[in-house]
């Protein structure tokens, strides 16, 4: 009892630091040192799993060979799965070309109306010769929008929509009305600002002092855009069909020997 | 091209520890082990564990001689690999677990029963060996070279360190370091309960 006490004041001399956990397993502590330790561990639980710890860890790091292996195995699977990683980087690039393919079909389908009224303008370029064999000589011609108006971003609700299509475009707007030759060609309908309810048919009629020459109508919309353009007419009326088109504003050309002649407006609603 | 190794080949350039061999079986045996293993609850990192830990005991089983397989080696691997599985389900989720064992052979070759490592231990390894990779460059040498006994005016000598005393109060706190994060490390209370001893 008494050798127990003075062991007791002997061993509260000693202060346990973390290297002790080392010299117990490697058999570094004196013999006094090591009874202290073990009366230590006896009464606490953690300093017991670190030391059970330690000696399991110098098992496992002097296993130089397991080591090594391990070492290795790693090495190859980092390997196979930055393989995987490459696999997957170029599956994004593929979807990412996939997508840009589907945006390229969406823009050419949504875009094609204004490609297309570019090549008619440029068919009409080239029509007149025929027109003047005797196609296009009749009364009354009846000429049909080419397309609609050129696509607005669709996130627009229907409204914003329609009242964006009656917005005037200032460029036009400062010559409507006014006739830039009228020499030879004097329009009669419609007047130079017009409404008319969508779906009915405009009538322009001209009178012209020279028959030989061909007379086209341009109709554009409140942005500049070209909705259709007219083959080359020789008989002084043309009718345009507003069937299809939506409500909005549009601004018309009259052109003569492909100079213009007036431009005029007409609100469809 | 692809080369097709024979069993023999593959043991001998286990027991070597070649590269190429561990990367032929990695290639050959994984995806089998990633139907298996996916089959059977568990994941992509499951499946690298697993590959680790079956390479690591067939590596030990190869090195007891005469050691003479009784069916191809992808069988053989395959079936450590489902009983460590099997075990590794058994103690996490302490449930009785039925696997599908999907052998063609007529029987299992291989029993955790004659190795020295068990499952428990193989898990515990590669907790050791995650902390050992996530300290400091020079503690993991320090550790290393002390732990293949070099001596201390070597490693002194080796690591740049002035004196032999430096060295030993250095790798004293870079394993106090690594204890502490294998303590820390959630892993850890499967296999270090303070109330087992």
């Amino acid at each position: 009892m008494i050798l127990n006490v003075i062991n007791s004041l002997i061993m509260t001399e000693f202060k346990i630091t973390s290297d002790w956990i080392d010299r117990y397993n490697e058999d570094e502590l004196d013999a006094q040192e090591r009874d202290f330790f073990q009366q230590r561990m006896l009464q606490n639980p953690l300093l017991r799993t670190e030391v059970r710890l330690d000696a399991q860890l110098n098992r496992f790091l002097r296993d130089k060979d397991i080591l090594e292996l391990m070492k290795k195995v790693q090495s190859v699977t980092r390997k196979a799965n930055r393989g995987n990683g490459l696999m997957n980087y170029l599956l994004i690039a593929a979807s990412v070309l996939l997508m840009i393919m589907a945006g390229s079909i969406y823009y050419l389908v949504e875009i094609k109306p204004v490609s297309h009224q570019t090549s008619v303008r440029q068919q009409m370029a080239h029509s007149p010769k025929k027109q003047a064999n005797g196609h296009a000589e009749k009364g009354n011609q009846e000429v049909k929008p080419v397309t609609e108006v050129s696509p607005v971003p669709r996130e627009i609700s229907e409204s914003t929509l329609l009242a964006e299509n009656f917005k005037p475009m200032a460029e036009f707007e400062r010559m409507v009305g006014s006739v830039t030759r009228s020499d030879q060609i004097r329009l009669v309908t419609p007047a130079a600002r017009t409404r008319i309810q969508a779906g009915i048919p405009v009538r322009f009629t001209w009178i012209s002092g020279n028959t030989r020459q061909p007379v086209s109508i341009v109709l554009m919309n409140n942005h500049g855009k070209l909705v259709f353009e007219s083959p080359s007419l020789y008989a002084g009326s043309a009718v345009i069909e507003t069937k299809g088109l939506p409500q909005g504003l549009y601004y018309w050309k009259i052109m003569f020997n492909d100079e213009l002649v007036m431009i005029g407006k007409m609100t469809l609603y | 091209m692809i080369l097709h190794y024979s069993d023999e080949v593959l043991l001998e350039g286990l027991r070597q520890q070649k590269k190429k061999d561990i990367e032929y079986m990695y290639r050959e045996y994984v995806p089998v082990l990633k139907h298996f293993i996916y089959r059977n609850s568990g994941n992509q990192q499951d499946v690298e564990d697993l590959f680790q830990d079956a390479i690591i005991v067939l590596y030990k089983r190869s090195l007891i001689e005469p050691f003479n397989l009784e069916c191809s080696l992808k069988t053989y691997f395959m079936s450590i690999c489902k009983n460590l599985w099997l075990q590794r389900l058994e103690r996490k989720f302490r449930l009785l677990y039925q696997a599908d064992y999907e052998v063609h052979e007529p029987r299992m070759t291989y029993s955790m029963e004659d190795m020295e490592l068990g499952e428990t231990s193989l898990e515990q390894r590669r907790l050791f060996y995650k902390n050992l990779l996530a300290l400091p460059k020079d503690c993991k040498r320090l550790i290393e070279l002390y732990c293949l006994k070099i001596p201390i005016r070597e490693i002194a000598r080796l690591m740049n360190y002035k004196t032999e005393v430096y060295v030993k109060t250095r790798k004293y706190s870079c394993k106090n370091l690594l204890r502490k994060k294998i303590l820390n490390d959630p892993e850890c209370h499967q296999f270090f309960d303070y109330d087992r001893i």
